[in-house]
């Protein structure tokens, strides 16, 4: 899972301070493990000094200080990148493809060609895996089907949600 | 890529009022073993029923070795299938009164081989695909493995240059499914037999070489070469 | 919901073809059976009709103690033939105010005619001439309906001036004669027929409410796994028969009432049968409109068995289903009773309890074993196709092979049909009667169009008209002499008209022309009219050659006497031949006598039959016959049993194709999917339809083998039992093999008609479904 794409993707969508950020990340990928305070202010400081990130203002409203952070231009081509490759199918892929969904979605991007380029990746990988197990031995065809069933599973996933992106756009714009 | 086997361009065809494929176009190569993948009606079936010369679409084309199909004859067309092409199903593949080797030799009887030939040959596939036991049962006697297997005896027996199989796994639990696969991917590619694939299963569609998904009647994406 | 109400609803709404199939086959059915059963009463109703106008006569037996109505009505009536029909005309003379016959409003004055309208047509048509003797006068009204035997019936009352008074006077109209009954073999063949046509018409009742059984196993399944108990499976199964019965009973009803009138034209009238009078009596009526829906319940109950008792009734295993060989037991036993009794008849008699017993129990089990034995017999077809070489052969043995019976119930109905069509067919000849043959005899002295008129001669017809009628080759006159033995003194007190001899005056070279025979004319002038075809049976007669023998003339009194000649040749002319009828032939040179017959020798066309009816005086015009129409009206009694016999048989194949043609039509929907499949494999649809005809032709022709070699040892026994014929009645192959053949085509006609249906099933839309 990728934070520092995420949170640049999220503000992406409009600018944001770090609170802000912090919350609209727990809401939407953070269920099981919200971020820490201090990640979204170490994380944006590495953006800002990456030049993927500029403080677009700050304002006093009765309580402390707030600095918004934008995206630069820089910012969005490394994101326009990011959601254009699809993940190595590896392990434990669900959380940054939800994210790099619901991000595109959010940021107007086509978050079908996403799911589509992601199907891509792991039919391909499917097929040299099944292709691997021909004239293998048994072991490492157990191996081989334990990452097929998994990528399996990750496809399973990719299906139903290309099937029901209408409805979560609807609902992320609430 | 070789010049097509098979192509299909700008498929049309509804049932009634509902459409069941909307400009589908795809070509398969010699020898090359494809999937169609997609959700329940996006017409992946119908697709492989236009290419297989079974049904006629309402509009487009379907070549076949530069043969127009959609516009044989019926019985032309009928004529090509026993000659070039195989069937596997998910279900009903076999016909329930005939035994396992009838079943298979059918190709061959309709092709006009002698009974006897016909059914010493099928009963060589039937061992080559290790359902050699079961070649005097009927559909009703044998598991559903084994009736897929005999099955795939069948569409192949008659040396195809493509064989149509639509969910050929879709009754099957995954290791049978994968044994089907393996006998009917093994024995296309030592024949270089062209498979046409439909399948809701990844793992079923990651034996083909290409993998294209409709949707809705047409193609959405490709993967492969 | 009560089962029975959602039994109903299921009927209605589950599958809508299902439904208009069924209720289709049980219509035609219920229709069927409404016009058999009307067809006797039918038959009845004409003879009330007949009744109803007989004249009841002043002073005879059933008049006895009334008193003659003051009008006096007198009535003479001819039967005579007008172009093949028989033609009825009533010569009267009225009163005004007399009885009146039904039909009538009143009588005709002299010189009016009141016709039927069939005969009405005729009068008013071109070829009124021909009838100007027979039914002179002009046409003033028809006959209406009450007063007529059949709607085609040819049938006038002529007006005349007045009739002398031994004409009978009418005292009322409406006797009733004493009919002979019908001849056992006759009561025996119908109630045989009767169940012959009943049991297909209960195999297609049966099937009808048996379509798309899977479909209905199916659903019936899933109510049973949803905990239906078999009670409510058995009555929504019931239900779901009976709405198809009532729907179809109604429908049949309606098919009965607008088919009657088409229907009575096959019935074996020549004068027809009016529409009404095709009507079922009352309590089968109501039977079959109670039980024909009851028999689709319990047919649809019986048929679901398999799926009440379990709720997985519905097995996909196609498990293989020999049948056994204790099928043919019953066929066996059957015959072998019926051959028992024929060998033993002598000492059990019909009518004696062993007797009766062994003829009932061993018809009854050959009957049914015929049927229980049908599955055998078709898997023996089945086996015996499969070894024919060809695709459609091995894939037909092989449906064959998988259910036997299944496909003996389709072949079943046809098959009983055969057997009891074979019975009734050889039973046609004992009915037979030896005159009728008599009649044909004729056939071999003239031809079929020569003109025969009765004798009794009021006028002497102008023979040199009849001899210019256009298509007349010959004319022959013959007259009647009475002889008195040699010896016979007329004083002796016996009566002359007991012991003379009756002889035939005519010209023999006129007989040979008319004949076209080769007659030994120039031998003499008397000839011998051999009696039996044996010239020894003759020379007994008094009446021998050089004889003096006395003429009687039309007193009784010996007014000539006649020396028959020295040589008498015999004439190859026998009496029963029905041309001559006395034991000589006379040249009219040796005795002058008044012309009484003639024999004109026409060229058989209807229209000169007609022309020399026309020239002839009313008597003669009205007996005038010719040979071919005197062998169908003698034999009109037979003719019109094997008519009826024959109707019975092509309806009765009617029936059993079209149970055939919907059990092998829901039995290709029923294998959709495998049809499917074949298709999708490249299978051409001419080997698929093979394949259908094959697989019912196979079971078809060793189940007709067998029915027809039962339904001979049947028919042989049972004939060598209960007829008197010491020299046995042949059985009748060729009317049998002509039944077979004739429901083969049938069975090949009603499977030719479901395979359109091979194209519209083996769709690849199948594929998909489960």
């Amino acid at each position: 899972m990728s934070v520092p794409l995420t949170l640049l993707g999220l503000l992406q969508v409009r600018p944001r301070h770090g609170y802000d950020l912090k919350r609209a990340y727990d809401a939407h990928f953070g269920h099981d493990r919200p971020l820490k305070p201090g990640q979204v202010y170490s994380t944006l400081g590495r953006l800002e000094r990456d030049g993927f990130v500029v403080v677009s203002g700050t304002d006093r409203d009765g309580g402390p200080d707030r600095t918004t952070y934008a995206v630069t231009a820089e910012g969005v081509t490394d994101l326009d990148r990011w959601f254009a490759e699809p993940e190595g199918p590896a392990a434990y892929l669900q959380p940054v493809l939800f994210a790099k969904v619901v991000l595109a979605l959010q940021s107007g991007r086509d978050a079908a060609q996403v799911l589509d380029a992601q199907r891509a990746e792991h039919l391909v990988a499917m097929r040299e895996l099944t292709a691997l197990k021909k004239d293998a031995d048994l072991d490492r065809v157990l191996g081989l089907d334990f990452a097929l069933f998994h990528l399996e599973a990750d496809l399973r996933w990719l299906e139903h949600t290309a099937a029901r992106l209408d409805r979560l756009g609807k609902e992320l714009a609430r | 890529m070789m010049e097509p086997l098979l192509t299909a361009r700008d498929l049309h065809l509804s049932f009634g009022a509902s459409p069941a494929l909307a400009g589908a176009s795809v070509d398969v190569a010699p020898g090359e073993i494809l999937a169609l993948l997609g959700p329940s009606g996006s017409g992946k079936s119908t697709l492989l029923h236009c290419l297989a010369g079974i049904l006629v679409p309402d509009s487009g084309e379907v070549g076949y070795r530069g043969i127009r199909l959609d516009r044989l004859s019926d019985d032309l067309r009928s004529e090509l299938r026993r000659s070039d092409f195989g069937f596997v199903f998910q279900f009903g593949s076999l016909v329930p009164e005939l035994s396992a080797v009838e079943n298979v030799a059918l190709p061959l009887r309709l092709a006009g081989h002698k009974r006897r030939t016909a059914e010493a040959r099928a009963l060589e596939w039937l061992e080559r695909l290790e359902v050699g036991e079961v070649a005097r049962k009927r559909a009703g006697e044998m598991s559903g493995g084994q009736g897929q297997r005999v099955a795939v005896a069948r569409a192949l027996v008659a040396g195809p240059r493509v064989v149509f199989a639509d969910e050929p796994t879709g009754a099957l639990d995954s290791l049978n499914g994968e044994l089907v696969m393996d006998l009917l991917v093994g024995a296309a590619r030592e024949q270089g037999t062209s498979i046409v694939l439909v399948t809701h299963e990844p793992r079923v569609a990651a034996y083909a070489d290409r993998e294209v998904v409709l949707r809705d009647g047409a193609l959405a994406l490709t993967v492969g070469a | 919901m009560t089962p029975w109400l959602l039994g109903a609803r299921l009927a209605l709404t589950a599958n809508r073809m299902r439904l208009v199939a069924t209720t289709i086959a049980v219509s035609f059915t219920v229709a069927f059976l409404l016009a058999a059963m009307g067809a006797l009463p039918s038959r009845q109703a004409k003879l009330d009709r007949l009744d109803a106008r007989n004249v009841v006569q002043v002073d005879s037996q059933v008049a006895t103690g009334m008193t003659a109505p003051a009008a006096v009505v007198r009535l003479e009536s001819q039967v005579g033939t007008y172009r093949g029909r028989p033609l009825t005309v009533r010569f009267v003379s009225a009163e005004p105010g007399g009885p009146l016959p039904p039909g009538l409003t009143r009588y005709p004055r002299a010189g009016e005619v009141i016709a039927s309208p069939d005969l009405a047509d005729v009068l008013r048509g071109h070829r009124a001439g021909e009838l100007a003797t027979r039914v002179p006068g002009h046409l003033v009204g028809t006959v209406a309906e009450p007063g007529l035997a059949g709607p085609h019936e040819l049938y006038a009352y002529v007006g005349v001036a007045g009739f002398d008074h031994e004409t009978p006077q009418v005292q009322s109209y409406g006797s009733h004669y004493v009919r002979q009954p019908a001849p056992r073999e006759l009561r025996i063949a119908a109630w045989l027929g009767a169940l012959g046509l009943l049991l297909p018409v209960l195999v297609l009742v049966a099937t009808a409410t048996r379509l798309s059984a899977s479909s209905r196993d199916r659903r019936l399944a899933a109510l049973r796994l949803v905990g239906a108990t078999p009670k409510q499976a058995s009555a929504i199964a019931g239900a779901e028969g009976l709405v198809s019965g009532i729907l179809g009973t109604a429908g049949g009803l309606v098919a009965f009432w607008l088919l009657r009138g088409p229907a009575c034209a096959l019935l074996p009238f020549p004068e027809g049968v009016y529409a009404q009078d095709l009507m079922p009596p009352l309590t089968m009526l109501l039977a079959v409109l109670v039980g024909v829906p009851l028999l689709a319940a319990v047919s649809g109950v019986l048929a679901l068995r398999r799926v009440v008792t379990s709720p997985l009734g519905v097995r996909r295993t196609a498990r293989v289903k020999t049948a056994a060989w204790w099928r043919l037991a019953p066929l066996l036993s059957g015959l072998a009773m019926l051959i028992v009794l024929r060998v033993n008849h002598t000492a059990w008699p019909l009518g004696t309890p062993p007797g009766t017993t062994l003829l009932l129990l061993g018809g009854g089990l050959t009957l049914v074993g015929v049927a229980v034995a049908a599955p055998v017999l078709s898997q023996l077809g089945g086996r015996l196709l499969g070894r024919l070489p060809g695709l459609s052969a091995s894939l037909a043995a092989r449906r064959i092979d998988a259910d036997p019976t299944a496909s003996a119930r389709v072949v079943t109905g046809m098959v009983l049909v055969l057997f009891v069509s074979a019975w009734l067919l050889a039973f046609l000849p004992v009915l037979e009667s030896s005159r009728d043959s008599g009649e044909k005899e004729l056939l071999s002295y003239v031809s079929a169009g020569t003109v025969i008129t009765a004798s009794d001669v009021r006028k002497r017809p102008d023979l040199a008209a009849v001899q210019r009628v256009p298509g007349v080759r010959a004319v022959a006159v013959l007259g009647y002499a009475a002889l008195t033995p040699p010896g016979w003194v007329s004083d002796d007190g016996s009566d002359p008209a007991r012991t003379s001899h009756t002889v035939d005056v005519g010209s023999c070279t006129a007989l040979a022309r008319a004949t076209r025979r080769h007659l030994p004319c120039g031998q003499g002038t008397v000839f011998r009219v051999s009696v039996s075809g044996a010239p020894d049976t003759a020379s007994g007669s008094p009446l021998a050659e050089g004889e003096r023998v006395g003429v009687l003339d039309s007193q009784g009194v010996v007014a000539a006497h006649l020396v028959l000649p020295a040589r008498i040749p015999e004439l190859p002319i026998p009496a029963y031949s029905g041309l001559l009828q006395g034991e000589l032939l006379v040249d009219p040179a040796l005795l002058p006598a008044a012309p009484s017959r003639l024999v004109v020798t026409t060229d058989g066309r209807a229209d000169t039959v007609e022309n020399v009816r026309a020239v002839l005086p009313l008597d003669l015009a009205m007996s005038a016959q010719t040979v071919a129409e005197r062998v169908k009206a003698g034999a009109s009694v037979y003719l019109g049993y094997r008519r009826a016999v024959k109707i019975g048989i092509v309806l009765a194949l009617l029936v059993g194709a079209a149970s055939l043609a919907v059990t092998t039509a829901d039995a290709v929907a029923e294998r959709r999917r495998s049809l499917a499949t074949l298709v999708a494999l490249g299978t051409p649809l001419r080997v698929l339809r093979r394949t259908v005809l094959l697989q019912t032709a196979a079971p078809m022709l060793s189940n007709v083998v067998v029915t027809l070699a039962a339904a001979a040892m049947a028919s042989a026994c049972y004939l060598g039992v209960t007829t008197s014929v010491p020299t046995g009645v042949p059985l009748p192959w060729g009317s049998w093999a002509l039944t077979a053949l004739a429901a083969v085509v049938a069975v090949l006609l009603a499977t030719a008609a479901t395979l359109p249906l091979v194209s519209a099933v083996g769709r690849p839309e199948a594929l998909r479904a489960e």
